[in-house]
Order: C-alpha cells, then structure tokens, then sequence
C-alpha cells in the first residue's frame, strides 16, 4: 500500500499537519517506491528552479510603448481635490516660518514664451485661521493668467511617496501679485514635505517637481512636531542651513529625549559650526541657496530634473558659469530626456534669434527628443510666422504627444488658431476632428472627480464653441448653407442668446424668415439682461414685435430647455463657513435663512471673481430680487478687504470655506464657480458661465 | 541594481505620465517581468504581449504601489496577474487526468530538456501554481491569494501538476 500521491506532494510542500507528516515518514522509512516518488518531487523542484527561461526579447522600448501613447489617461489623473476625513486642529501659534529649496518650475504656455522660475515659500502663523502661506518666485511665467499655483503636502506618516495612495492635500494659492501667489491653511502636524505646483486652469499639471529640490515646511503640534517630521526637518536643514540644524536638533533632543540621534547631531553640529545665533532669517538668500544646491548636486548623482532646475536657477541668478556646466552635464548624461528638450526651450525662448531660426532648432530637438513642450512651443512659432504648413506639422505633432489633452485644451488650441485668419484651413479640419471624436470623450477625458453630469455640460460648451468658430470659417468663405448648418448645431447644444441672434441673421439673410424670427423670439425672452450688446435696439426694431401667443410659446420652450435635465442632489448641510464678520455658520443656513432661490457664486479667491460677473449680477439684482434669489459669495481664502469696507460698499460680502468644507460639499473643480440650489435647498446646477447660472436662478425662482 | 531611492522618483515620475521614466523601468525590470509572464504563458509571444500590456498599465497601475515591497516584487504579482487574466481569458483551463498507471512505473529522472517540454505543455492553471510554489518559493496560502484560488486547491493542483510532469516526464 502506497501513500496516495497527493498527501506525498503535501508532505513535501510542508503542508501536511505535524502528525500526518509523521505518519508519512514512518511509511517512507518503510517504502522504497514513496521515497523514490518523493526524491522525484524534490528533484523536480531543483530542476525547475534550474531551467533556464529565455531573455526578454532584445524589443526597444519605443516599441513596447510606442512614442506619443498616452500614458496616463487626462481622466485618469490623481483627483485634484482631495480632503483628509479628519478634520485638523488649528497649529499652535509657536508655528514658524520656514525653510526653502530654490525650486525649479517649468512652464512652456502662451505665445512661444518659455517660463522658468525659483521659488520661496514662507509660511507664518495667523491668529485663530492657521498658517499664512506665501509663495514668491522669480519667474515671468505668473504674469500669464492661464497658470495658478498650489501647495501640496504630504504628512509625516505617509512622506511625499504617499501621492500613490491619494494621501495629500492641496491648498489653492491665489495670486495676490504678479510674482506672488498666497494663502491660508490649518496645515496638519507632522507635515514635512510640499511641492508647489503650477498648472493651468484646466489643472492640468505642466511641472510638478517631484524629488529634490523641494521645498520643505515645518508645522508644530502644540510645541511639537512628530518625531520623522524633526528628523526629515533636520536632514533639510542640515543641507542648506548648518546652524539652522544645530538648533534643530538642540530642540529635537529635549523634545524626544529618547532618541539619542538627536543629541549626537547637535553635538556634532556644534562642534563643526559657529556659535548659533538666537534667531535665523529665512529663507537664505538666493545666491547661499544656490551654492548649496549646486554643490550638493555636484556632489551627489542629481536627475535630469534636478539639473534642469539648477539650469534654470543659475540664469536667474545670473550664474551663466554654472547654468553652462549643468546644461553641458544635462545634454551629456540625458540627451533624450524630457528635461533636456526643456533646457533647450528655455535656450531657445532667450533668444533673439528669428522665429525660423528657433523652429530649425526645436526640429533637430524634435527629432532627438519628441517632447510635447517642443510640440508646444513649436506650434506657438508657427501661429507667430502664421505659417499654414508649419502650423500643420506642429500642430500634428501636439496632437500625437501631448497626453495632457482634453476637448478644453483643444478648444482654446482652436481659438488660438482662429485667432490668425491666415490659420483658418488648419483650424478648419482640427475643430471638425474634435467635433467627430468629442462625442466619445466620456471616458477618459473626464476627471475623476467631475460628475458626468458637469463633464457632459462641459463637453456641451466647447461643441458649441467650436461650431461657432465653424459657422465663422463657412461664412468667410461664403458658405452660407455651411455656416448656418453649423450655427443651428451649436443652437442645439447650449442656450446661449448670442448665437440665437447671429443664426437669426443668416437665416434671415438666406430667406429662412421664419426660422429667424423663431431664433430672435428665443432671444428676447432670455431673461438675463441685457441682451445687447448682441441684440442692439436699433437692430430689435428691424425684427419687429412678437405677438403674446409666440412670447409665451418661446418661453415655454426656454423653460423647457433650461430646466429640463438639471441636477437634483441633496447637500451636506453642516458643511461649515464663516461669514465676513468671522461668525461661524453652515451651509444650510444659508439657504434655509431665506426661503428663496440660492445662487452661490465660490472663487478659490476674492479677486478670482471676475469684475464682469460682479457686474452682471448687478445688472441683475433687481430681477434676482423679484424672483426671490439669495446671491451669496464663497471663497477659499478670506476676503483680505473685509475688514476695510465701508458701509454700503457694493463689493460682495464673501464667506470664507476655511476647511473647505463648502468647496467639497459642491464639488468644486474650477477657480470660479457658480451653483444654484432650490427652494428645498438641493443643487440644482453647478457651472462656470454665470449667465446660464443667472438663468436657471430666475426661472426656478418665478 | 536600482537602489530605493531612486526607484521612488522614477515610480512618481511614471505616475505623472513621464515616458522616459518609464523607459527606465522598462529596461530595468524588463527581465523579470518576461520571466514570469513567460512561466505562466510558455510561450514567448504570449510573455512578450504580456510584457507590453504590464509596461503599458504602469503609470496607472503604480499608483496603487506603496512602496511596502521592493518595486520588483511588486512588478511579478502584477505581471502574475495580468498573465492569469490573459490565461482566464482564454479559458484554456484544463484538468488533466492523472497519468492512470503513475503507481505502476518508478519515476523517472528529472531531465532538463524534458521538463521544459513538459512544462510547456502544462495548462497555465497548473503551470502557474507548480511555478509559483517550486520557483517563486510561494506558499499555497500566497498563492490562493494570487491566483484567487483556495490553499487546498492550490496544493490539489501542485499535486496534480506534478502527477502530469511525472507522467510526461516517464513518457520518453
């Protein structure tokens, strides 16, 4: 009787039981033929951990990942909002400023400017809201309006590697100067380690720094900091700022007394340093900054990244010695590195070379490298040579490399080849193409946190924007068929009076009078005033009157237009807010203060709020009244006015979202938003265009 | 070798969709991501498409990557992973009886040539587990949880793929 085969695979996998294994080996001391079975199992182990498998095929990467995939789908990026389900307490008020790393930023946006930066980030305590921070940086690129900055930062537990599992934070810096971004924060415990990224608004990431240089912030928890945060604290410091360190550690080793790492740094800073000083100012100038950075790298093993940020620092500083030494390491260690086709645009953006010139350049780089800053920059050169078959090519290669697109992106793309006539054959077959493939972006075009809901209004938009700029094209061309069909195409995505009016007027002029006058009934009935400038009165008159049957039958069909499909969600009412006064309040009751409509105009900051909007919610506000709507204004960051205003000032009152309790609640995603909620308080639209917001407030309202 | 440090920037860097990270880890781990695609596959075609699909999916996969193994674990679970997809997909799943006469002959000799054929003709289910258990040193536990299967049944396959190794082994 032999041992049933399975039980002997068991048994040599150890996974028989204490006595069954004895079992086992009682019968094999006894049984030739088990043992051998067993000798047999064990040599197939050996000889399987012995075959050899074949090498992984000799296949280059280009291949297995063809240049120009997009790797990581733009709807699939890490959420921009994130928010830590603990609520944190408010810093002590021993809460410091802090230390600093010159940190490289790269932005290629805008008209072929190539943008570099250094930064300074300062932190200091503010009474009862938190840390203030502000974030300085030498770089022209904050001049453009299209980029905002924001801090992100990672707690102590989880260090900057934590991004992978979402455990970071965000805070949105407003622009208070051209070279100047800043804001408040309750910042946790514990916090070691921040980037600051710029983006545009679409928020997409165009630097976002990761790994040394980065800047560094210390936070305190009622005196004291946790202990990895001293201990990354002190490395930082001990690179940039020795007697920084000393003092660090000093305190580090009273604060964790059984850590004696603490105390033998500070014994050993001592002994290498002068005497510390009572207090330090920070951050070190630029110019200690840089040579700390610049002789660690050399003496480290810096990424293309890190060079490409010294790079940057050192023309800042005016340091062309060394600019010249990082550059010339940069194209020698990573010729085909992202970051050395970076280094050449900054080169190239420097310049006073004709445009041709530069384009001869980024094509060799081009070729070279394929980066999608390239891409950029060169289309931007072409728009400037309002060049057709240079902008084609560049275009094209923007389309195939830039994994960062989105019918947004494309849209203003669009707009800005609209913008130089000369372009019109290239933009004409670029707008159709996103036409044709917008219809599919519901996937990965839409970010993570976006509701379909919102991304489909979105995508709405730019269709109808495209059409329009469509309709233009046609109309240049004399296409008037062409340009009207496009036109009723963008009329059937969005209400928007405007293009009412300009259909009404090819319509009109192609003798389709009825479909006109049905275009301009539409218009009029809008109730956001004004409708000039689209409809001038001397124009108004040329259409005649409408009789009361056709008013009411537009406005039946307005109604049906605007407030079919709107949202219906019910809202966290608790989320918290503070008024102007720094009373604390809540969502709910603001809403349930007034029986009315509520029309929730938020901006991640007071002077995001766009002068135009202010007015036309002025224009409004007799209307508004009438239909009982409460317009209130939210922001991230308090209004630093408040205090000043006088009385009977017309600016907005703004409550202030310090946890952004409100911004989460509303699934805030853009710097200017507006939400209108019903009679029962539930959120009945949320958008960027305030006209349609207006909108949908009168109407719910009457 | 790649050391720690470094393996951290370059995971982040490929989270944020930079293509020449990625090449990096592609030329790094390449290696042992065909290795075990190919243990699961036997086939190098079917490795190397896994290869790609592996590489492919990082910038996104790696975003669930913790850092609480080394990067390389990591990557052969994955590719583990992805290759049982491909295998299920392909419903390839066999039983293979045991050979009916295993008690009626000795075993024979673990020849390496025969047993890279035998190997490869092994349904992936069992492949995979007499693999995972003989050279990636799994226990039946781990790979229950791999392979989304049960201990025992992982232990009833390894016994079976090792009944069918002996079979084809003796075959010859």
């Amino acid at each position: 009787m032999h041992t049933d085969y399975s039980i002997l695979s068991a048994y040599c996998d150890g996974g028989l039981g204490a006595e069954a294994a004895v079992i086992v080996e009682a019968h094999l001391r006894e049984c030739e033929k088990c043992r051998a079975e067993v000798r047999f199992i064990q040599d197939l182990g050996d000889g399987l951990r012995a075959l050899p498998t074949p090498s992984a095929p000799d296949v280059p990467f280009d291949e297995i990942v063809p240049p120009g995939t997009e790797l990581v789908p733009s709807g699939s990026r890490p959420a921009r909002r994130w928010w830590p389900e603990r609520r944190w307490s408010r810093l002590a008020a021993a809460a410091v400023a802090l230390a600093v790393v010159g940190t490289g930023l790269s932005l290629v946006f805008g008209a072929g400017r190539l943008m570099a930066g250094a930064s300074t980030l300062t932190l200091r305590p503010v009474g009862g809201v938190g840390l203030a921070l502000r974030y300085e940086t030498l770089s022209h690129l904050v001049s453009d309006t299209h980029v905002r900055a924001r801090i992100r930062y990672w707690v102590a537990d989880s260090l900057r590697f934590a991004q992978n599992a979402g455990r970071y934070t965000e805070i949105e810096l407003s622009r208070t100067e051209s070279a100047r971004f800043e804001g408040v924060a309750d910042l946790p415990p514990g916090t070691v380690y921040a980037a600051v990224t710029i983006e545009d608004l679409d928020a997409t990431y165009v630097e976002s720094g990761f790994g040394r240089p980065w800047e560094y912030i210390e936070t305190e928890w009622f005196g004291r900091p946790t202990l990895e945060a001293r201990r990354h604290q002190l490395l930082a410091a001990l690179e940039f700022n020795t007697p920084r360190a000393g003092a660090l550690a000093e305190q580090a080793a009273s604060e964790f007394p059984e850590q004696p790492e603490f105390r033998l740094m500070h014994t050993a800073v001592e002994l290498a340093g002068p005497l510390l000083p009572a207090t330090y100012e920070l951050p070190l100038p630029d110019a200690a900054r840089f040579d700390a950075l610049d002789r660690a790298a050399r003496d480290g093993d810096p990424g293309p990244i890190e060079m490409h940020a010294l790079i940057r620092y050192a023309r800042l500083l005016e340091r062309p010695d060394a600019a010249r030494y990082w550059e010339g390491e940069l194209r020698a260690r990573h010729p085909r590195h992202g970051a050395t086709a970076l280094a050449t645009l900054d080169a190239v953006g420097a310049s006073t070379a004709p445009i041709e010139e530069k384009l001869e350049i980024l094509e060799a780089d081009w070729t070279r490298i394929g980066a999608p800053a390239t891409a950029q920059v060169g289309l931007n050169y072409a728009r400037e040579l309002a060049d057709p078959i240079l902008a084609e090519r560049w275009l094209s290669r923007h389309e195939t490399t830039s994994w960062n697109r989105s019918l947004s992106y494309d849209t203003y793309v669009a707009r800005r080849l609209m913008g130089v006539p000369e372009l019109w054959s290239v933009a004409e077959p670029w707008i159709l193409d996103r036409l044709a493939e917008s219809l599919d972006w519901t996937g990965p075009a839409r970010r993570p946190d976006q509701l379909r809901h919102d991304f489909e209004a979105e995508t709405r938009e730019h269709r109808a924007h495209l059409y329009r700029e469509l309709s233009r094209i046609r109309i240049a061309r004399g296409d008037s068929a062409g340009a009207i069909d496009a036109l009723e195409r963008s009329v059937a995505e969005v209400w928007d009076p405007r293009v009412f009016v300009r259909a009404a007027v090819i319509h009109r002029a192609l003798g389709a009078d009825a479909r006109a006058a049905e275009l301009i009934g539409l218009a009029r009935v809008d109730p956001v005033e004004p409708l000039e400038p689209y409809l001038s009165a001397e124009e108004a008159a040329t259409w005649g009157r409408a009789g009361e049957a056709e008013r009411t039958e537009a406005r039946a069909v307005m109604r049906e237009r605007i407030l079919s499909g709107l949202l219906l969600e019910h809202l966290d009412f608790t989320a918290r807010l503070r008024t102007s006064a720094g009373q604390e309040t809540t969502l709910g009751s603001l809403v349930r203060e007034d029986p009315g409509v509520t029309l929730v105009s938020y901006a991640i900051g007071p002077e995001f709020l766009p002068a135009e909007a202010l007015a036309l919610l002025r224009l409004n506000a007799d209307e508004l009244d009438a239909a009982g709507v409460r317009s209130v204004f939210v922001t991230e960051a308090p209004d630093p006015t408040a205090a000043e205003r006088e009385p009977g000032d017309r600016a907005p009152d703004f409550h202030y979202d310090p946890g952004r309790e409100v911004n989460h609640t509303l699934r805030v995603w853009r710097p200017v938003q507006y939400f209108v909620l019903d009679r029962g308080g539930r959120l009945r639209h949320r958008g960027e265009d305030l006209d349609t917001a207006l909108r949908i407030s009168l109407l719910l309202g009457t | 070798m790649i050391d720690l440090e470094r393996e951290k920037r370059l995971c982040l860097r490929v989270v944020d969709g930079d293509r020449e990270a990625l090449g990096e880890l592609y030329e790094e781990f390449r290696e042992a991501v065909f290795q075990v695609a190919y243990y699961v596959t036997g086939s190098t075609a079917d490795a190397q498409d896994i290869l790609q699909d592996v590489f492919m999916a990082l910038p996104v996969d790696l975003r669930q990557f913790e850092h609480k193994s080394a990067l390389e674990t990591w990557l052969r679970l994955v590719t583990w992973r992805t290759a049982m997809q491909g295998v299920r997909t392909d419903d390839r799943r066999g039983e293979v009886p045991l050979p009916d006469d295993i008690e009626g002959r000795p075993p024979p000799s673990v020849d390496r040539i025969d047993l890279d054929r035998a190997l490869a003709a092994l349904p992936e289910t069992l492949r995979s587990v007499i693999i995972l258990k003989e050279v990636e040193g799994y226990s039946h536990e781990e790979i229950g949880d791999l392979l989304d299967i049960s201990p025992s049944a992982s232990a009833v396959r390894a016994s079976r793929a090792r009944a069918a190794l002996r079979g084809a082994l003796g075959e010859d």
